[in-house]
């Protein structure tokens, strides 16, 4: 047995099998039955070695950290893509700077004198507080951050609604189109995001939600922590990660899957994936990508359905892959593409 | 926690007694991309590193050091630092060992700083760190390792040093080879390693013999009471 525990190679069996390492002790079984027991001996010797205190993250931990350092790299993209350097020293002379930070701190009294009085009506004038709309064009995508810290990554051709400032009880958005969400931990406010009939109800958690107009289901697709959906007839659901929650318009009928995570957030790092989708589905995500119109003018069907992935390339090459695989021909004029067969 | 795991039964005879749940080989390939796609700026990498991993880092992280907010600023700290360094990070074949050695520098680098705080302290308790128990597997088809066998592995484990008992987790259970647990562990040789892990095996060998030959023993005993 002492042979076996200390081969590198038998601990791999056990670890991390894989073909080569399975069909190698499967022959040497093969050509040592005799020492059948003491090889059965020793692995389960290997594997009932344990840590005796086996430590995890809470979920909120969990959910906190993960946050906290998503947040960071956001900042760290962001200040990257903007090019500013905050490190830069300060090169003006000393009066002005004097001035300035007299300037803000008159501000800054002015500000809390506002805020103040703006609280002390809030409670009468709740119900007007004023919703702003982020929109985001096709051809681009964008990333909003809430006053609570919550991040939110906007797809192409995707809107999203929220009061200017969040009430005491919930936080309510409103999404058109794709957008991925870090939400903020707030125990005893709710957030809130509404999409068509679907309304979607977290704590804080991450997750992606699509929903296009033109698009025949609502998904919702859970990274970490908790949400519960609730459709337009009262019905109500828990995602548990991982999971997905696919709605139908039409039927409006649901069903749960699990997702590929890569698949799911793929947009975020610019990577384009097409998973067996139809001409109709391609051209509705070009034009949602890229900022352009297309028109169809096929003359026969087009057979068959086109998976693909493209990270971060023109529209040309795009259209060039899809053009190999489905014997279809384009043309590009400015922002107009035909495309036919 | 021990994800990549199979077992297997030996009531049929024949070839598919190894069966394949998993293909590792693919799954390191897989890793390269991953952690590649992480270099790049990838959110959904970084989304999967952390999801693998930061449980398995926060648990090694409590067994060198018991505070679990010294590890759990340790584990965000070196997401942290992976992000802000990622343009710099070389290639690695296995991501786990990579975050393994880097955690495991980092805790005795912070600790340093932190002089006035612990080390005396966690010197001083050894025997709390790695501390090993010897389960069953739950889907066990067939049971070789008796209750008696268990205690007797544990028992064995106690009397190891927590750098035996260590090694043997990382080889034993996180799967790792002995070049990879000499890397974690610091150690410059290879060797070291792997004489550190014979003798822990050599230790628990010895007290499953020894347990077999006593049985064995007291057989013999009962037979001649009964001549």
């Amino acid at each position: 047995m002492r042979d076996l525990l200390r081969d590198e190679f038998f601990i791999k069996l056990i670890c991390n099998p894989d073909e080569d390492t399975r069909h190698y002790w499967q022959r040497w079984l093969e050509r040592h039955p005799e020492r059948r027991e003491e090889f059965e001996l020793a692995r389960q010797t290997v594997q009932s070695v344990k840590y005796k205190t086996d430590r995890k993250l809470s979920e909120d931990d969990y959910d906190r950290m993960f946050m906290r350092i998503r947040a960071f790299k956001q900042e760290l993209d962001e200040r990257a893509t903007s090019g500013r350097f905050p490190e830069q020293r300060d090169k003006r002379p000393v009066f002005l700077r004097a001035a300035a930070a007299i300037l803000f701190l008159l501000t800054l009294a002015v500000g809390a004198t506002y805020m103040i009085s703006r609280d002390a009506s809030e409670n009468v004038a709740l119900n007007d507080v004023e919703w702003v709309e982020t929109v985001v064009p096709a051809g681009a995508k964008k990333t909003v951050r809430l006053g609570d810290g919550t991040i939110i990554r906007l797809n192409a051709g995707s809107s999203i609604a929220f009061p200017e400032r969040f009430g005491a009880d919930t936080r309510p958005v409103t999404l058109k189109g794709e957008a991925f969400f870090d939400v903020a931990k707030d125990e005893n406010r709710p957030f809130i995001i509404k999409t068509g009939d679907i309304t979607t109800k977290v704590l804080g958690t991450s997750f992606n939600i699509r929903h296009h107009e033109e698009e025949e289901h609502i998904e919702i697709a859970l990274v970490s922590g908790k949400v519960r959906v609730n459709d337009a007839l009262g019905n109500e659901m828990l995602l548990q990660p991982a999971e997905m929650l696919v709605y139908s318009k039409s039927t409006q009928t649901h069903r749960k899957s699990g997702f590929d995570e890569k698949l799911i957030t793929a947009w975020q790092d610019n990577i384009l994936v097409f998973e067996k989708a139809s001409m109709r589905q391609i051209k509705d995500k070009l034009e949602r990508w890229y900022g352009v119109e297309i028109t169809l003018a096929l003359s026969r069907p087009v057979a068959g359905h086109y998976s693909g992935e493209y990270h971060n390339e023109p529209l040309e090459v795009v259209l060039q892959g899809i053009g190999y695989a489905s014997g279809i021909h384009y043309s590009v004029d400015h922002n107009k593409v035909i495309i036919k067969n | 926690m021990r994800t990549k795991k199979f077992h297997f039964g030996f009531n049929t005879q024949g070839s598919d007694i190894i069966k394949a749940h998993e293909h590792s080989a693919r799954q390191e390939t897989h890793e390269k991309d991953i952690w590649n796609d992480f270099k790049h700026g990838s959110d959904s990498a970084l989304s999967y590193i952390y999801r693998n991993y930061v449980n398995q880092l926060f648990n090694y992280g409590c067994q060198i050091v018991d505070d679990d907010e010294f590890i759990k600023d340790c584990v965000q700290d070196l997401f942290m630092d992976l992000i802000r360094s990622r343009k710099n990070l070389g290639n690695v074949n296995s991501i786990k060992h990579y975050l393994y050695v880097s955690l495991r520098r980092r805790i005795f680098r912070k600790l340093k700083k932190e002089k006035s705080y612990m080390k005396d302290e966690i010197r001083g308790r050894p025997e709390v760190q790695f501390e090993i128990i010897s389960s069953p597997e739950t889907k066990m088809i067939e049971e070789h390792l008796t209750v008696k066998k268990r205690e007797l592995i544990e028992m064995a484990c106690k009397k190891l040093t927590a750098k035996q008992r260590e090694a043997i987790l990382l080889y034993f259970y996180e799967g790792f080879t002995y070049k990879q647990v000499a890397e974690i562990m610091g150690m410059g040789k290879v060797k070291s390693a792997r004489v550190m892990i014979y003798r822990a095996i050599d230790a628990l060998q010895s007290s499953l013999i020894n347990a077999r030959d006593l049985l064995f023993f007291m057989l013999l005993c009962i037979g001649y009471l009964f001549l």
